[in-house]
């Protein structure tokens, strides 16, 4: 059964590398649920850069600033290193931990990439690892770590199994269960911290709660939102220095969007199957372009597709081009075109009643316009 | 000799002799580099375009100088555990055995960054984090050929739950169980007892101003997350510091005690290769492909 399906994925991922989406794929995900040819990517383990560069035959653009990159890799080496000394005197700070509260397990330096050739062997062991520290909680035995520092769990989304690595897992020994935490770099200026960086992070730490709900279910847990609440902490620098801060946050939103994203259609390999064309692969651009997208003006934040896609919504004419608003304002006419038609009374009448209203709506605005200029 | 087209190149001998050749022709570069910048320093219509221009190159060459001398020092340290010829070098010693002493002034399991952090504070020697990996790799293999070949061995420390090897944490095989150890408090725990130890050696650094700064900066960042180690404005206290760590430590280091002592005593009966190599993890599953279907 399970060589079937790495064989049916492989098929449908056809020469493109496989790459594990983790919590920044279901993420995107989340971030446009009406895009199914992500959805489709995403379930089949291909990145969207791939998919740019290998299907589309687009140039590799830069990602991540090499600068931000480095920033960020010192900024978690700093949380983690000590025995996460750091995180410990955050915690204690924030009177989250006290004095007693320092168990501290780190993942990674347990078992090192490097030490062994097999990335997958190195992958089962830290999932072992964290599957028993994970039992050790929700037993309620003492020893049980209050930080656990890059764990592996392994959880259900999108109809297969994910390796998901929440960044931390905070649990006082008096907390029932474990709490996912985000280390992001970004400058902590505190009101002014960029709104984008602060939901995009919290959309991460809320697939950490899924994933631990996901967990707890398997391990037999009834009342799994209760036991991890829709609850997280992001742990950003204080600006110039590797210092961290805190901010705990309430992620339900976060939460409810992202189980609304992986429920839609589709929402696992069998479906995804149906979609298209028996024997078809998605490294084929003809068969990923059937694959209905959903262009938005912030998909360029985080979807390497976006300029492919926003070529396209050029072509067609699609409302979106002029921003989220019109994209929403004009969803009736469907095109420019159709838009300018309807404000001018030119070509066909309204052909249904949204038309009619639009129609109206836009002559009116037009109107109004005149007389105003 | 060499012969390559109308040049001919002298070969070297040595990776030492090429990089300290190396090494002169990039100070002859930078020899006539810092000459033309004080032409153009000296020439009242040189452009500032020419002026940064002269600049960049000295900068380069300083850089490329700073690492080739890196390089040397490495190639230096390292040849003489290669060629086995090191105890004919004053000096100079073997990686393995800077680290023994090392750990032994630490007293804990210790991560390779803070050996090497420690290595460069109190001697000014760089330990490359990088070579850790394969000298524990060299040291699991000489003990399984001879195991009484050397006194002591450079091992990892040991999960106290399953006995799996901390390959990110080293120790000296021949220390106390309990103390290759690690609980689920030792890491804080050992953070404080490196803490104790770098205080301990300040007093032990003599007139050496710039060893005695490198230390208490490392001081310093270890004391960080220490609650009371005062960390506010003015001249850190070392005397508070050490009592802020000794009264952390007192609360949680004889919780830490017990776990250890009686992970000891059940890591004592298994076979002594196992007591300082540990066991293989346990893993639940199969490795896996990337992905797998669930029920």
């Amino acid at each position: 059964m399970n060589s079937s399906v790495d064989g049916r994925l492989a098929r449908l991922r056809g020469s493109l590398p496989v790459d594990e989406p983790g919590a920044r794929g279901f993420e995107r995900v989340a971030r446009n649920p009406d895009c199914t040819r992500l959805r489709a990517l995403t379930i089949v383990g291909i990145d969207s850069a791939t998919a740019a560069v290998q299907v589309y035959g687009e140039p590799a653009r830069e990602g991540q600033s090499p600068f931000a990159i480095a920033i960020g890799n010192r900024f978690d080496r700093a949380m983690a290193e000590n025995g996460a000394a750091e995180l410990l005197e955050l915690y204690r700070t924030a009177g989250r931990l006290t004095t007693e509260e320092c168990k501290v397990v780190i993942v990674p330096d347990m078992v090192p990439i490097g030490s062994r050739r097999d990335l997958k062997h190195v992958m089962a062991v830290r999932q072992t690892i964290t599957q028993k520290l994970l039992e050790q909680k929700l037993r309620r035995d003492p020893k049980a770590p209050n930080i656990i520092v890059k764990p592996r769990v392994l959880v259900t989304l999108l109809g297969l199994d994910h390796g998901i690595e929440p960044d931390v897992l905070v649990a006082s020994d008096s907390d029932a269960f474990y709490r996912p935490v985000e280390i992001k770099s970004y400058p902590d200026r505190a009101g002014k911290t960029e709104s984008a960086d602060i939901r995009s992070a919290s959309r991460q730490a809320a697939v950490g709660v899924v994933a631990l709900r996901n967990i707890a279910c398997r391990m037999g847990v009834r009342d799994v939102a209760a036991l991890v609440p829709a609850l997280g902490d992001l742990v950003l620098r204080i600006p110039g220095a590797l210092k961290p801060t805190l901010r705990p946050m309430t992620l339900k939103g976060e939460v409810d969007s992202l189980e609304r994203a992986i429920q839609e259609a589709p929402s696992n390999l069998e479906e995804l199957e149906e979609m298209l064309p028996a024997g078809s692969a998605l490294d084929d651009p003809l068969v990923l372009e059937s694959i209905p997208n959903s262009y938005r003006s912030s998909c360029r934040e985080y979807c390497a597709l976006a300029q492919h896609c926003k070529q396209a919504a050029v072509a067609n004419g699609d409302p979106v081009v002029l921003g989220d608003v019109a994209r929403e304002t004009l969803a009736a006419a469907g095109s420019i075109s159709r838009a300018l038609d309807l404000a001018r009374g030119t070509g066909a009448p309204p052909r249904t009643p949204a038309e009619q209203a639009l129609a109206e709506q836009l002559r009116e605005a037009m109107n109004e316009y005149r007389e105003a200029v | 000799m060499e012969h390559r087209g109308s040049d001919t190149i002298l070969s070297v001998s040595t990776p030492v002799d090429k990089i300290r050749s190396k090494i002169s022709e990039v100070i002859r570069a930078k020899q006539d580099a810092l000459q033309k910048m004080e032409s153009v320093l000296s020439d009242a219509a040189a452009t500032p375009a020419a002026l940064d221009e002269a600049q960049s190159e000295v900068d380069h060459l300083t850089a490329q100088w700073s690492r080739l001398i890196h390089e040397l020092r490495v190639v230096q340290f390292e040849s003489p555990e290669r060629f086995g010829a090191h105890r004919n070098r004053a000096g100079q010693r073997p990686m393995r055995e800077q680290i023994l002493d090392l750990l032994d002034e630490l007293g804990v399991p210790s991560s390779p960054r803070v050996i090497s952090e420690y290595a460069f504070a109190c001697l000014g020697i760089e330990l490359p984090i990088a070579r850790f990996a394969s000298l524990r790799r060299d040291e699991e293999r000489g003990y399984s050929r001879d195991s009484s070949s050397k006194p002591a061995w450079v091992v990892p420390a040991l999960n106290s739950t399953g006995f799996a090897p901390i390959p990110r944490l080293v120790a000296i095989s021949v220390w106390p169980i309990e103390r290759r150890l690690i609980g689920p408090r030792t890491l804080r725990v050992n953070h404080l007892k490196i803490l104790l130890a770098l205080i301990g050696r300040v007093d032990t650094l003599g007139p050496d101003q710039e060893a005695t700064r490198r230390v208490l900066a490392l001081i310093f960042r270890f004391a960080r997350s220490v609650p009371g180690a005062g960390q506010g404005v003015g001249e850190p206290d070392l005397g508070r510091i050490r009592s802020a760590a000794e009264a952390e430590l007192q609360a949680i280091g004889p919780t830490d005690d017990i776990e250890r002592a009686q992970a000891a005593e059940r890591l004592a009966k298994l076979p002594p290769d196992r007591q300082v190599w540990g066991l293989p993890p346990m893993i639940k599953r199969e490795p896996q492909v990337d992905y797998k279907v669930s029920g």
